[in-house]
């Protein structure tokens, strides 16, 4: 991707906040290079041609056959796209990760097989491991001769992951480590040949240890019986004085925490590219019934009710890939500066994922929110063969639900953004009171009644979306000043401050992106992504509005409370926009595509 | 029971909460259950929890043991509750029928299995059945010797189901229609006995016609069984008929009236299937209440932290407000029944012009409770965490068994048109006024607005306004959208499903409003605050929904100063109090969590 167009700084994590971003500094799908493209086909090809015709195999629980189906990616290079070249992958940037991990997406149970492996079970001992443990596994990784699975969970740890319980004690020689313990929910647990075990060395130090499926003392508990994903491999796996020698421990003794948190920053990003592929998949699947089914001797999809549904379908697929792919810009671009820094590659992309973890725990929650949107209309759109498992959206349905749950529960992902966020600011690396401040200032002088500059197309937006952001501030400030410390006891407040987050960013993804399409191909061109993201916008604000009443009635009363109100009415003004037209517009094109087509 | 000597006012027609106000006395609650239904509701509970919950996944394995639980069921006389006594049955009236109803809810596919048989199964036979097929088959139907199931959608014809193909043709001889065709989706079609079939005689569009077909005759078959997402428990299998000989005498109703009988079955369904939803739902929030207080994380119970109060507390308050709705729904239909019983009304008049009075409320509640029912599972399933997803505990299946109630008896969406439709229609039938309030508002719109504040001595002041204008906001969005666009306005289904979102709220908040008022009346303000709180809660966000579903609708057919007027109008009649609903759903759910479980008339 060329990224000579980019001008300005880039933003930091959480900045997109308190400053604005010119279109030309963010990255979109639509300007994916030939490389990028060829592995999105070759992704595409494998997943239409190998994965999907085997679904109903795969749930049935054949997991020899997901274990060829991970070697035989590998052999096409999607297995190892991440592990660098000198450790025999192809070391791809997080763009070119996107695309393939998108295709992947659309493989049910496996995409889970492939992800778990690719992301939580690889990326620790890429980003922790010592030279000798990358050489030692990152090879076999990328080749899929070696499986890896990620033990962090346990019965009684959940969303509290530091509440482990596993214990490691050194033995007298100091040469390994004694594991005992238990974890549960290990995707590919079945037929992983090494774990990523998270345990507390004397039950204090939660530490990091590579783990040999084959080593004495490892069991494991029976396939779960699940929702969804069934066939992806998901046992309970129990260490019984296994002894893991020293030379296994993945990282600094006691800094555990350091590779979990981090690999789940990656994580969480992953998991929105993978529910983006899905949202894509069955957008299309249900535009392609809504064409076929004849109800009062027309196609359902020439009715207002369905257009509505495909339409919205695909606006927040749309936007959501607005998001997914200007987070790993952001993210690609920060890894090439501190390259050009003299920066280790692994640990430059370590550095940008925490750098931006908000956005990723954001991207998270907004994608496998979209996603679940998706399935449960796809669904609706095919009425009672929805509910049929001969047909292809109820297991949609049931895969889909898992990704609100799991890499951090939603609700653990909204209160963490939040948390960053105010941490950020506590640090001094992120100036939120100087704007916040502001917004108070302006709460209490005459308001804004200038017009928007007719120049520029997208003024109304524009100006809509930075007074989001002051609503934003105003209410996130206010919480802070009133609870300081305490603040995080407010989950509810968080919860609401998260969701203006999420559309706050998603909005203007998704605006950028049209901006920069309108530069390239004229607005004219562009009608429906325009269509798009005002219609995205405009229950944005309202989503915005209601979010933050409910979080200022929370912890404000008298005046202060009708002051905020005022402000909070203010900023998330936006000119009353034609949705339902919009909608008919975008879910006629859809419908002629018979499928996604943006 | 005595709930007709403290009404005040006349009851309310079809349609007719849009537009006129209720007093707390005119509305019936839960809480004014008898001994009699409590015991009966109790001995439900004791079937299910003894003869359902152990055997959850042995059913689900296997369907066609459903049969063996419905028979336990009628030993304990539960399928024969709505049938007259002279037909075998006990008689009782639909009140009775719900408080039992709604706790067959918390049986997954076993529920539906008896809800078929006992509703759409045993109904058109009951409502539309000669003398001769009523004794033939009712008694049997009622202790359960007999099952029933009704052969409506086909595999083209789901939502137009009108549009069935399903053909009868006369024999020669006049004595027998010979049936063939194909159904689909059939509810207990396993092992039914007894099939209510749809077909057009002559495959005449206008000649739709309802049959009682024996599963006995000769060329009735049945597909293998649908391998569904949920209620599993429950058969459901095509239908196959084949030169089926059904003798003229087993013609259901009138020939050429079939719709007639499909129409006023899913009218009381959708009653029904609101009534049992929300026994489904409530039976969810307890599952996750003592989850949420069992599991603990970061050393204390999760039902700790705010995130998850927030999610009990709104539980909660959605199913409350919409059980008020059922049953008051429940009350006016059955009044509605007495007046035309009274009035010596037939049988199938009576039994079936309630519902069909009512039809606007019956589409209402179905969609109501249905999504309210997703909402409680969905969450119920997030709270729940990594065990939401196994299917060794109980939220994955009711998660599953959950989305079908959005589809069947005509989909959420169907429901959410027709109200719309029947609303209007019956306005065009000058059954209900619509005119008068709707000029009323233009007037309103163009002259200065009502700044009077709420009396301070009512507790329900600002909701009491609130919902005035509330029903001012619907009137002003539908008024608009009909006057603009005339005979088009079913064409503009995304105004319409709008529209009904508006309706949906205006019911619910009226009847939780009216409940919580008479609560307080019987029990005083103290003991009943929580309800007023919950009340308040849920007019907090239906009256911003009603702002944004207006706003969307509005513009989709106003422009210019006309939609800025009309935005302004919206604007004024969706203005509510600024509360904290943080606090009130805390509370709800503190109160849930101190008692382990849903606690607000279980």
């Amino acid at each position: 991707m060329s990224t000579e167009t980019k001008t300005g700084t880039a933003l930091k994590g959480g900045e997109f906040l308190v400053k604005e971003t010119p279109f030309t500094n963010i990255a979109t799908r639509d300007e994916l290079s030939e490389e990028q493209q060829m592995f999105s086909k070759t992704a595409e090809d494998f997943v239409t041609t190998r994965v999907q015709p085997n679904v109903q195999r795969i749930d049935k629980g054949d997991h020899t056959l997901v274990v060829q189906l991970v070697k035989e990616s590998a052999d096409l290079g999607l297995l190892g796209a991440t592990v660098p070249e000198e450790y025999g992958g192809m070391g791809v940037d997080v763009i070119t990760d996107s695309v393939i991990n998108e295709e992947v997406g659309k493989g049910h149970s496996w995409a889970a097989a492939y992800a778990a492996h690719t992301g939580i079970g690889t990326l620790p001992i890429l980003y922790f491991g010592t030279e000798e443990q990358k050489n030692k596994y990152l090879p076999g990784l990328a080749s899929g001769d070696i499986k890896a699975a990620y033990c962090l969970t346990e019965p009684g740890s959940g969303s509290d992951a530091l509440g482990a319980r596993t214990k490691a004690v050194l033995s007298e020689d100091g040469k390994y480590y004694v594991l005992n313990g238990q974890k549960m929910w290990i995707t590919n647990g079945g037929f992983a040949d090494i774990f990523t075990v998270f345990a507390k060395i004397d039950g204090e130090k939660f530490t990091g240890f590579i783990v040999d499926a084959k080593s004495e003392g490892i069991s494991l508990g029976s396939e779960e019986d699940k929702l969804g994903i069934k066939g992806s491999s998901t046992r309970q796996v129990f260490f019984n004085n296994v002894k893991v020698p020293v030379e296994n421990v993945l990282g600094e003794i006691g800094k555990g925490h350091k590779i979990a948190f981090n690999v789940l920053n990656i994580g969480r990003y992953k998991l929105a590219v993978l529910a983006l592929g899905g949202s894509k998949k069955s957008t299309t699947v249900a535009t392609k019934y809504a064409n076929e089914r004849i109800q009062f001797n027309v196609p359902i999809s020439s009715f207002g009710a369905i257009k509505h549904k495909l339409a919205e379908m695909a606006i927040k697929t749309y936007v959501c890939e607005s998001a997914v792919y200007r987070s790993a810009g952001d993210i690609d671009n920060m890894i090439q500066a501190l390259v050009a820094k003299g920066t280790d590659k692994v640990q430059a992309k370590l550095i940008a994922a925490e750098e931006y973890a908000i956005e990723c725990a954001l991207l998270k929650v907004f994608g496998s929110e979209v996603l679940d949107f998706v399935v449960d209309e796809a669904v609706q759109v095919f009425g009672g063969t929805g509910f049929s498992e001969e047909y292809p959206v109820a297991r949609a349905y049931r895969d889909s639900r898992i990704n609100r749950i799991f890499e951090g529960t939603n609700e653990i992902n909204r209160l963490l953004s939040v948390g960053m966020l105010v941490k950020k600011a506590m640090k001094g690396e992120l100036d939120l009171i100087t704007p916040a401040m502001a917004v108070q200032k302006e709460l209490m002088s005459v308001p804004d009644f200038g017009s928007d500059d007719s120049d520029d197309f997208f003024a109304a937006e524009k100006k809509a979306l930075k007074n989001a952001k002051k609503a934003i501030l105003m209410t996130a400030g206010a919480a802070v000043q009133k609870f300081m410390q305490n603040l995080e006891k407010e989950q509810e407040v968080i919860m609401n401050i998260s969701d203006m987050l999420i559309e706050l960013y998603a909005s203007e993804s998704v605006l950028l992106r049209v901006e920069k399409l309108i530069s390239v191909r004229g607005a004219e061109a562009c009608s429906l992504q325009i269509d798009i993201a005002r219609t995205y916008i405009s229950d944005s604000l309202e989503k915005i509005n209601l979010s933050g009443k409910h979080a200022i009635c929370a912890f404000n009363e008298g005046d202060t409370l009708r002051i905020m109100l005022m402000g909070l009415k203010r900023f998330t003004k936006y000119e009353p926009y034609n949705t339902v037209a919009a909608r008919r517009r975008i879910a006629d094109k859809i419908i002629e595509e018979n499928g996604y087509c943006f | 029971m005595s709930t007709t000597a403290d009404k005040k006012t006349t009851a309310l027609k079809g349609g007719e909460f849009l537009i006129k106000e209720s007093q707390w006395q005119d509305v019936y609650i839960p809480e004014q259950i008898t001994e009699e239904q409590t015991m009966l509701r109790q001995a439900t509970k004791d079937f299910i929890l003894k003869e359902v919950d152990p055997r959850l996944e042995e059913l689900d394995k296997d369907p066609m043991k459903g049969p063996e639980v419905i028979d336990k069921a009628a030993e304990l006389g539960l399928l024969g509750l709505h049938i007259p006594e002279e037909y075998g049955g006990s008689g009782q009236d639909l009140t009775t029928f719900s408080y039992v109803t709604e706790v067959l809810g918390w049986g997954h596919g076993i529920s539906v299995a008896i809800g078929a048989h006992t509703g759409i199964g045993t109904c058109p036979i009951l409502y539309y059945g000669n003398d001769e097929q009523r004794a033939k088959y009712l008694p049997k139907l009622a202790t359960g010797e007999l099952k029933a199931a009704y052969c409506l959608t086909e595999p083209w014809s789901g939502s137009d189901a009108l549009g069935a193909r399903t053909k009868a043709v006369l024999s020669e001889d006049g004595k027998y229609y010979v049936l063939n065709g194909q159904k689909m989706w059939i509810t207990n079609a396993g092992f039914a006995d007894v099939f209510v079939v749809f077909a057009k005689i002559d495959g005449d569009d206008k000649k739709f016609t309802a049959f009682i077909v024996e599963k006995t005759m000769e060329g009735v078959s049945v597909g293998a069984e649908e391998k569904k997402m949920g209620i599993k428990s429950s058969s459901t299998r095509q239908v196959f008929f084949n030169n089926v000989k059904v003798p003229v005498e087993n013609l259901l109703g009138e020939a050429g009236k079939g719709h007639k009988i499909a129409f006023q079955i899913l009218n009381i369904g959708r009653y029904k299937l609101c009534n049992g939803v929300l026994g489904g739902a409530k039976r969810g929030i307890s599952q996750a209440v003592r989850y949420a207080n069992e599991r603990q994380q970061f050393k204390t119970a999760i039902s700790n932290f705010g995130a998850i109060k927030h999610k009990l507390g709104e539980m909660a308050i959605r199913v409350w407000m919409s059980e008020s709705s059922s049953y008051r729904v429940c009350d006016l239909i059955l009044q509605k029944e007495h007046e035309l019983k009274a009035a010596g009304k037939t049988m199938t008049e009576y039994l079936t012009g309630g519902a069909e009075e009512y039809q606007i409320e019956c589409a209402l509640l179905k969609v109501l409770g249905s999504e309210a029912l997703d909402f409680v599972v969905d969450e119920g399933l997030q709270i729940h965490g990594g065990y939401g997803f196994s299917e060794e505990y109980p939220m994955a299946r009711a998660y599953r068994d959950s989305r079908i109630n959005r589809i069947f008896e005509g989909t959420n969406e169907i429901n959410r048109m027709l109200s719309i439709d029947a609303l209007l229609k019956f306005a065009m039938k000058g059954k209900i006024d619509l005119m008068t309030p709707g000029m009323a508002i233009q007037k309103e719109l163009m002259s200065v607005p009502d700044m009077s504040t709420p009396d301070a001595d009512d507790i329900f002041g600002a909701e009491r306004k609130a919902l005035k204008n509330a029903k001012k906001a619907f009137l002003l969005i539908a008024g608009g959208a009909v006057q603009k666009l005339m005979m088009g306005l079913e064409k503009e289904q995304e105004i319409l499903m709008h529209a009904a979102d508006v309706l949906m709220d205006i019911l619910n908040m009226e009847s939780g409003m009216l409940r919580a008022e008479k609560l307080v009346n019987l029990h005083g303000l103290e003991a009943s605050q929580i309800y007023v709180d919950m009340v308040k809660c849920y007019f907090f966000d239906a009256m911003d929904r009603i702002n944004v579903a207006g706003k969307s609708a509005l513009t989709a057919f106003a422009e210019g100063d006309e939609l800025r007027i009309m935005a302004m109008g919206l604007k004024r009649f969706t203005k509510y109090e600024m509360i904290n609903t943080k606090n009130i759903r805390r509370a709800v759910a503190d109160k849930l969590i101190a008692e382990n479980g849903y606690c607000f008339w279980d």
